[in-house]
């Protein structure tokens, strides 16, 4: 296949894909939860908390 | 016909076509191990001595998976777009760099990231040099040294060739063993030298007067390593099936798993200090002088196959990285163009011995594309975003921007850039420039800057040159 000839195929696919994206029949992946955002939160929270007594040296 | 489909279903998984529920191939699992075996290379144990050196046991331990957490946590939020819609960060930022913004930067960053792999090769063949010295074969690291560099390369290539499926598969039971291995080095590192003994070890203090300076500095160079994922992030977990599992496999990899084996490296940099009286950051030789040399065969797992399952992923997800900019170059091509290219930089050799301003200059690039894409995604687009237009279908050009580039956002990464290295932190001369380096770091700051320039621009009358794409939002 030529160059021209794969930019026309993958233009076909994708455009093939986008439309059964678009149409109400899709599922999209199943979205992450409010405990996972809070997992996040929390992690991130612990984390910087120990960076900080590092930083004002009450952990040596 | 039948060599359209095929070709089809490689653009699929090996290109930048977007990729749709029923294409999925990855379980949590499978995407948790993938990621870990990218990420577990003797780059670990070299980011580990070094950090082991300056700070002692606990802050280092606190360090090294502190600001891994907090820096991967972040980075990997846009991963939740990649999962929902298939499709690669370098695809979402078409959005915010422009098409040829995205051409040059995803080149000029896989260019930059294929320099990890040089690394890695080269650690290889000293590693392997080492190991086979100690069982009574000596080897001429003149001439060994780029020949077994080379070798892990081209090992390397031939399972980026089999695709995702193949580095599945690989990864299965290679991490499964290294993440076993990690445990017994740890284990037996803390058997071979008394916990007491390791704790105990004062922190050179040569790096920086005060400890919050090395501190700092240490901190530099782990978020640093946590930085340079984050362009490479988002290729895996559009395999995966959930966003909840696309999240978690990549950020417990990158966050967890990777900072693990840099702890393992300080481990065994600490209780090398304190049986031999020096740093060393060589897997090889730590175990052979810390268990005897028969132990030194386990580096053969840890070093070999980690290095070699490494340089498969790493040349499979960067070939992908640069197809979302030049998309009409083969996947295998590609590959074949990488390996001559890492091949050459392991024999000359230049990253290895600038390893520190190479990571700091890089994540220097990194750190403000993270910025931007973290506020682009969850606050001026708010997690929608025009495909049609990003995959420019016709009659969809929101993002057209000016000539192909997003003046906006290629400005406030060159901003962040230069204001960063000349008032912050000079990567290059590692050399502080100001105070905020000391609650942020140089890298953190580039991420922090360049978001927060992003924000700042979205809410002047630049927010209609950034956001055109309102009226074009079809699939959400």
């Amino acid at each position: 296949m030529r160059g021209s000839d794969i930019e026309e195929l993958i233009y076909t696919e994708t455009e093939k894909r986008l439309n059964e994206m678009e149409s109400k029949y899709y599922v999209f992946p199943k979205r992450i939860s409010a405990a996972d955002v809070t997992g996040i939160a929390v992690m991130i929270a612990i984390s910087l908390i120990l960076i900080i007594l590092c930083m004002t040296g009450v952990i040596e | 016909m039948a060599a359209e489909s095929e070709y089809v279903k490689q653009e699929t998984v090996t290109g930048a076509v977007p990729m749709l529920k029923r294409d999925r191939q990855y379980s949590f699992w499978d995407l948790f191990l993938s990621t870990s075996g990218f990420a577990i290379a003797t780059w670990c144990y070299t980011q580990g001595a070094y950090v082991a050196q300056y700070l002692s046991f606990r802050q280092m331990i606190i360090n090294i998976f502190c600001f891994n957490i907090v820096w991967v946590l972040i980075e990997c939020l846009p991963v939740l777009f990649a999962v929902r819609y298939g499709i690669d960060l370098w695809i979402w930022l078409r959005s915010v760099l422009g098409i040829k913004g995205v051409a040059i930067f995803a080149t000029v960053i896989s260019l930059a990231n294929f320099g990890w792999y040089a690394v890695d090769s080269q650690l290889f063949a000293s590693s392997m040099i080492n190991l086979l010295g100690g069982l009574g074969l000596t080897l001429d690291p003149v001439i060994w040294k780029p020949v077994l560099g080379v070798l892990c390369v081209i090992l390397g290539t031939m399972i980026a060739l089999g695709g995702p499926d193949v580095i599945k598969w690989t990864n299965r039971f290679l991490v499964t063993a290294l993440l076993f291995v990690g445990v017994v080095v740890v284990v037996l590192c803390f058997t071979s030298v008394p916990l007491a003994q390791i704790d105990a070890v004062k922190p050179d203090t040569s790096l920086y007067a005060t400890a919050l300076g090395r501190f700092m500095l240490s901190a530099e160079g782990n978020v640093a390593f946590a930085f340079s994922w984050s362009t490479q992030a988002l290729v895996l977990p559009r395999l995966a099936r959930t966003e909840r599992s696309g999240y978690w496999a990549t950020s417990l990899a990158y966050g967890v798993v990777a900072p693990f084996f840099v702890f393992a490296g300080g481990v065994m940099a600490l209780a090398m200090f304190v049986r031999a009286g020096y740093y060393e950051s060589d897997p090889t030789t730590m175990l052979a002088t810390l268990c005897g040399p028969g132990f030194s065969l386990l580096s053969l797992l840890m070093v070999a196959f980690a290095n070699i399952g490494t340089q498969g992923t790493g040349s499979y997800v960067n070939c992908m990285i640069v197809k979302s900019g030049l998309p009409g170059i083969r996947y295998k091509v590609l590959v074949i163009i990488a390996m001559f290219y890492v091949s050459i930089l392991t024999i000359w050799g230049w990253v290895m011995e600038n390893f520190g301003k190479f990571i700091s200059m890089a994540a220097y690039i990194q750190g403000p594309i993270i910025g931007m894409i973290v506020v682009d995604y969850l606050i001026v687009k708010k997690r929608k975003i025009s495909l049609k237009s990003v995959y420019y279908m016709k009659g969809h050009d929101a993002y057209k921007f000016t000539n192909g580039f997003n003046l906006v956002g290629l400005s406030c990464l060159v901003i962040s850039f230069f204001f960063t290295a000349l008032f912050v932190y000079n990567p290059v001369t590692a050399t502080i420039k100001s105070n905020i380096f000391m609650f942020t770091t140089g890298s953190g700051f580039t991420a922090i800057f360049g978001g927060f320039l992003y924000w700042i621009a979205s809410l002047t009358p630049l927010k209609k040159y950034m956001l055109r794409d309102r009226d074009d939002l079809e699939i959400v």
